[in-house]
């Protein structure tokens, strides 16, 4: 009985991937990428900018499934899914549960104001400018697939990061207690 | 990584079985006998202390040593001795302030616990990825141990906009990460120093500069420097009086150390661009803490600001540093001033807030219901003035000697202006903690005299205040460690330790 | 043609998605090689093309396969409960057929009785007035049944159904994607139920996410010890693992995880919004849920989304634990589509079976039971799967001896699963699910 054997041929087949060729075609053409792009930045203004916090949350869904779209162009479908999955599975659900369960005045628009609105513009578009600027002197990375990728994930997450990954399952406990001892209905200390 | 290599997590191993002990025990026990988990909960912390001090005479125990991110180091071991210090007094703080038959109490001791892991991995973290993780798991419990009690709007106050401020710190914190990896393409510290000294290019990366300024906001924002103060008072105001003590103190040690060990090792090569700024920050933090604190009346808003101020103090000792020749150990003084004034931060400002807690728990929450304290109970007043004059710095007390050491250090980095402004703010802080001294012993009230403090109260102002003493008039003992500790980032594998 | 080339006939080199993409057809035994012509000349517009070919072909198999559930799901319920309408709706008289002496008419007026029913309902539904309430989010209410229902059809992009028939092959993250967009089920839903500005939707929609959340965890983690026996995410490649495991026929998962296939199988009832797990919609608490405005078309396709969510959980438990296609003939790919069919209308079966038997669960006792009993139990079930892979590699014992599991698994699940011992009953109950 041969356990873990098929991890190895996971890739084997990379290489004639027609599906991938197709994609590196799109990216090397930019098309797949700037497409996902202007997907991501414009869910991302209507988040920041529509009134209506239901729809706010639903556009940052958008953003999240773009930045997977992201993620599969570069190859790693499991970082796709684990985004797909936790953000927009989880977070966004999470987000849209809040508002349904704390919305009270059912769709009105969101009457709060920023003060700082002007000097926050400004200065978030400054940060963009001077970040899009000095990302030219970067050197670009390969697009091309890494061999025995979801093997190699588990072995670093089991190996040279397996401190932090210890750390993460500490962490979850403390969440989980916190949690708990904010939501218990008991008499409080 | 073999099994035996589990000997430099002893420390956080042994921190987090205790946490999750308590929990169990706090499981098992009855309603209404619960307080012995607290003083179990202490004995043991002592006793990790102890042992931790013996595992580091030990010859067969490494030095220094690191594993993936993760350093064990005497710059390591001094941090955790000062956080199990924290924890034990914040602990024995706690024991009688909680009712008998109050819920939850295991769960409280055990969440100092797990702060105090988070401190543990955050001091020991060489690498990003680490320090993320552990800053998380450093702030998450506290925001919950703000909101404790649930039917105090002001403490449910507090615990949200603590964690609001907390999540944006970590936002910041994160993109700043992100920056610094696009910029270096690593996330580890050792990596970082071969890079940036090997690539001059790199060290003046714009990327780099924006992630590491974005860090370094997310940092201010956890030690309350200014302009990042703003949430401090209102969070120490409303949450639990021991909970203030210890959140006043264990995270921003962690923080500081952290710095340390980024700035000071991580970033050697960056130097000029960060001395100046600390040099600003700290200007800022000393004068803006000290002359806000003057206009304060509840005592916890008024330590709130006194404690920025002291941070300010410890951000000269950033400023101070000279550059490391090689990564080598020189004489450093603004860094040993950073560890001794770490010390005497921990005793001074742990002494102050035990009495507003004991004060807090028989309803004095205010300077001006201060008045006959030392004629209602002479022993807490002492103490408290005590602390306070450490605070101030003066001279026989843990706190002067911790302020000659940094600006001897500002000096000695020509930075006179800076030690200049230091000894003003010194000045100025003597006003208000003066202030309350007089309250105390000069404006006279009728009422009932306040019954002496319980014993673990009483333990636990003992060994604050002893503390503020004797290191004060022998400080040699915490300087003899320091200068032990002097190597603030040692890239030693453990493979090669270990045989 | 020859038995051997018949064999091969499935064999595109590269499989259908090869085609689709390229316009290449392949077929090495049959010594055929054609190709669209000039379609490599336009790789982009090929493949744009072949994307929605693709979609065509899974939007279409599921309509039709969505009927037949429909009528299936209803014939079921009619048998179980007597109900009138499926049982007997057919061109030819029922009656009759249901007279006649002759057996196999009988049989076919009891099986193929009512079949039109679901064409009755479907034209019932096209020609029904759409209606959008005035007061509802109009473009979230739009949006929301298309969401669900385009979550609900990905899943189809991954299951083999036969060999070398993955419409996405070589996805090295497999079935997990099923799971990764499976999840926009739930925001549809919420859109729905917050969009429609009724309080019966929402408190729909939000039932709805949280068993959706909930129920979610134990599942994956069921399916985490299919990952550690097989080492792989890959449909395709669970199913070779399979067939590899036996001398013949292969030995199905279900042998080495029987915990683990019935945790998947109650969560997938309840991630499929069943009964008894069918809180969301529960007619007697909240009309009819978050698809209680919605009607004609944007209603069919809800309706269509959850026959279709059922049948793609019963395929991914068919070809997880029980072999895939795999199964005597499975060489020839009809067959082994067949195989694959087979098991999975098994699954679809017991399925039903359950919704018309068992009585609805309160939500308490549905979030209770998925966190502090089925949770528990998928963890339970990966240190069980630790057993049975330290058995193999430490101890080298041969698979056969993995049979050993079997009983011991049975028997723990029986020990779990009893019900303690109340009053006697007074008379025994009939096993006979059909009738």
């Amino acid at each position: 009985m041969r356990f873990y054997a098929a991890a190895d041929e996971d890739h084997k087949a990379q290489k004639g991937n027609i599906y991938e060729n197709r994609i590196r075609l799109l990216m090397s053409n930019s098309v797949l990428f700037y497409s996902l792009a202007v997907l991501i930045i414009s869910c991302a203004f209507a988040v920041v900018f529509l009134r209506n916090i239901f729809h706010a949350g639903l556009f940052l869904l958008g953003a999240f499934l773009g930045v997977a779209g992201i993620y599969i162009a570069l190859f790693n479908y499991f970082l796709a899914a684990v985004q797909a999955l936790v953000y927009s599975g989880a977070i966004a659900v999470l987000i849209l549960f809040g508002i349904m369960l704390t919305q009270r005045h059912y769709r009105k628009e969101d009457p709060s104001h920023n003060a700082f609105k002007w000097i926050a513009f400004v200065l978030s578009f400054g940060i963009a400018g001077f970040l899009v600027d000095s990302f030219r002197s970067l050197k670009p990375g390969s697009i091309f697939p890494v061999k025995h990728l979801l093997y190699q994930m588990g072995m670093a997450l089991m190996q040279t990061y397996a401190i932090p990954f210890e750390v993460i399952s500490a962490l979850l406990l403390v969440a989980l207690l916190g949690a708990f001892s904010l939501a218990r209905e008991k008499e409080d200390l | 990584m073999k099994g035996s290599h589990l000997i430099i997590f002893i420390p956080e191993i042994a921190v987090l079985s205790l946490a999750l002990l308590l929990l169990i025990f706090d499981w098992v026990t009855p309603k209404g006998k619960k307080v012995w988990i607290g003083y179990f909960s202490a004995v043991m912390i002592l006793v990790f202390m102890g042992g931790f001090l013996c595992l580091a005479k030990n010859r067969f125990f490494p030095y220094a040593a690191s594993f993936h991110g993760f350093v064990f180091d005497a710059f390591a071991l001094y941090f955790k001795e000062l956080f199990l210090l924290v924890v034990f007094l914040a602990t024995l703080f706690s024991v009688n302030f909680f009712k008998q038959d109050d819920e939850g109490q295991g769960e409280y001791y055990a969440l100092l616990l797990f702060v105090t892991l988070g401190c543990f991995l955050l001091v020991s973290s060489a690498d990003l990825l680490m320090l993320f993780l552990s800053f998380e798991m450093m702030s998450i419990p506290l925001y919950v141990m703000c909101a404790y009690r649930k039917k105090d709007s002001k403490s449910s106050e507090s615990g949200l906009k603590y964690f609001l401020i907390g999540a944006i710190t970590s936002a910041l914190l994160l993109y700043g990460i992100s920056l610094v990896y696009a910029a270096t393409g690593t996330t580890n510290l050792h990596a970082f120093i071969e890079g940036l000294v090997s690539a001059n290019k790199l060290a003046y990366n714009p990327i780099l500069l924006l992630g590491l300024i974005l860090m370094l906001c997310a940092f201010c924002f956890k030690i309350a420097a200014v302009p990042f103060h703003m949430w401090a008072p209102d969070v120490y105001e409303g949450a639990p009086a021991p909970v203030v003590a210890f959140l006043a103190v264990s995270p921003k040690i962690a923080v500081i150390g952290l710095m340390t060990r980024l700035f000071l090792a991580g970033m050697q090569p960056l130097q000029p661009f960060w001395v100046f700024l600390f040099a600003v920050l700290a200007a800022f933090t000393m004068t803006v803490g000290n002359l806000t604190a003057l206009f304060q009346q509840n005592l916890k808003r008024l330590l709130a600001y006194s404690g920025i101020a002291q941070i300010g103090y410890i951000l000269v000792g950033f400023a101070s540093i000279q550059p490391f020749f090689k990564n080598m150990p020189t004489l450093q003084l603004g860094y040993q001033a950073i560890l001794f004034y770490l010390a005497a931060y921990l005793f001074s400002d742990l002494a102050a807030f035990g009495i507003v807690t004991y004060l807090s728990a028989h309803g004095i929450e205010d300077v001006k219901s201060l008045k006959g304290l030392a004629e209602k109970n002479p022993m807490i007043a002492f103490l408290f003035l005590i602390s306070l004059l450490s605070l101030a710095g003066v001279p026989p007390l843990v706190g002067f000697v911790g302020k000659f050491y940094l600006f001897l250090a500002a000096v000695s980095s020509r930075l006179y202006w800076l030690a200049l402004l230091g000894v003003v703010n010194s000045v100025i802080s003597l006003f208000y903690y003066l202030r309350v001294a007089r309250t105390m012993y000069f404006e006279k009230e009728e009422g009932v005299s306040i019954p002496y403090p319980s014993f673990s109260m009483q333990v636990a102002l003992l060994v604050a205040v002893l503390g503020i003493l004797i290191i004060g008039i022998y400080p040699f003992m915490i300087t003899h460690f320091s200068l032990q500790v002097l190597t603030p980032l040692s890239n030693v594998p453990i493979s090669h330790v270990m045989k | 043609m020859t038995l051997q080339a018949l064999k091969h006939l499935h064999r595109f080199d590269g499989g259908l998605a090869y085609f689709l993409a390229t316009g290449k057809l392949k077929i090495s035994t049959l010594g055929i090689h054609y190709q669209i012509p000039w379609l490599h000349l336009f790789p982009l517009a090929a493949w744009i093309i072949s994307m929605f070919v693709m979609s065509g072909i899974v939007a279409g198999f599921v309509s039709v396969n969505v009927m037949a559930l429909v009528w299936l799901e209803r014939k079921v319920s009619g048998l179980i409960q007597n109900r009138m309408g499926p049982m007997m709706i057919n061109i030819l008289q029922p009656k009759m057929l249901a007279s006649s002496k002759n057996p196999v008419l009988k049989w076919i007026s009891v099986w193929f009785g009512g079949w039109l029913q679901t064409m009755a309902d479907g034209v019932k539904l096209l020609l029904k007035e759409d209606i959008i309430p005035v007061n509802a989010d109009k473009w979230v209410f739009i949006t929301a049944p298309i969401c669900v229902f385009t979550a609900s059809l990905m899943g189809y992009a991954l299951i083999p159904f036969a060999p070398q028939f993955p419409i996405i092959e070589n996805l090295n993250i497999g079935f997990l994607f099923i799971f990764a967009f499976g999840s926009y089920t739930v925001i549809g839903i919420l859109m729905a139920g917050w969009s429609s500005n009724n309080k019966y939707s929402l408190l729909g929609g939000m039932r709805s996410a949280a068993q959706l959340i909930t129920y979610e965890i134990p599942m994956l983690l069921a399916l985490l010890g299919v990952v550690m026996m097989t080492g792989t995410l890959k449909m395709e490649k669970i199913v070779n693992f399979q067939r590899s495991l036996g001398t013949h026929h292969g030995h199905w998962l279900i042998l080495y995880q029987p915990l683990g296939f019935l945790i998947f199988l109650i969560a997938g009832i309840a991630e499929t919004n069943r009964t008894p797990f069918d809180m969301p919609e529960a007619e007697s608490e909240l009309v009819s849920g978050f698809n209680t405005e919605y009607s004609g078309f944007r209603f069919s396709l809800f309706f269509l989304s959850e026959f279709s969510n059922m049948f793609l959980s019963c395929a991914l438990g068919a070809t997880l634990f029980l072999g895939g296609w795999s199964g005597p003939g499975s060489s020839y790919g009809i067959i082994a589509f067949l195989w694959l069919m087979i098991k999975a209308y098994g699954l679809v079966l017991v399925f039903m079976w359950i919704r018309w038997t068992l009585p609805r669960v309160r939500i308490d006792q549905m979030m209770e039971f998925g966190w502090k009993v089925l949770t528990p139990l998928a963890l339970l079930n990966i240190l069980w799967t630790g057993g049975e892979i330290l058995l193999v590699k430490i101890q080298g014992y041969q698979h056969q001896y993995l049979y050993i599991w079997f009983p011991i698994s049975l028997l723990v699940l029986a020990m779990l699963f009893m019900p303690k011992p109340k009053k006697k009953r007074e008379h025994k109950l009939k096993f006979a699910p059909f009738l």
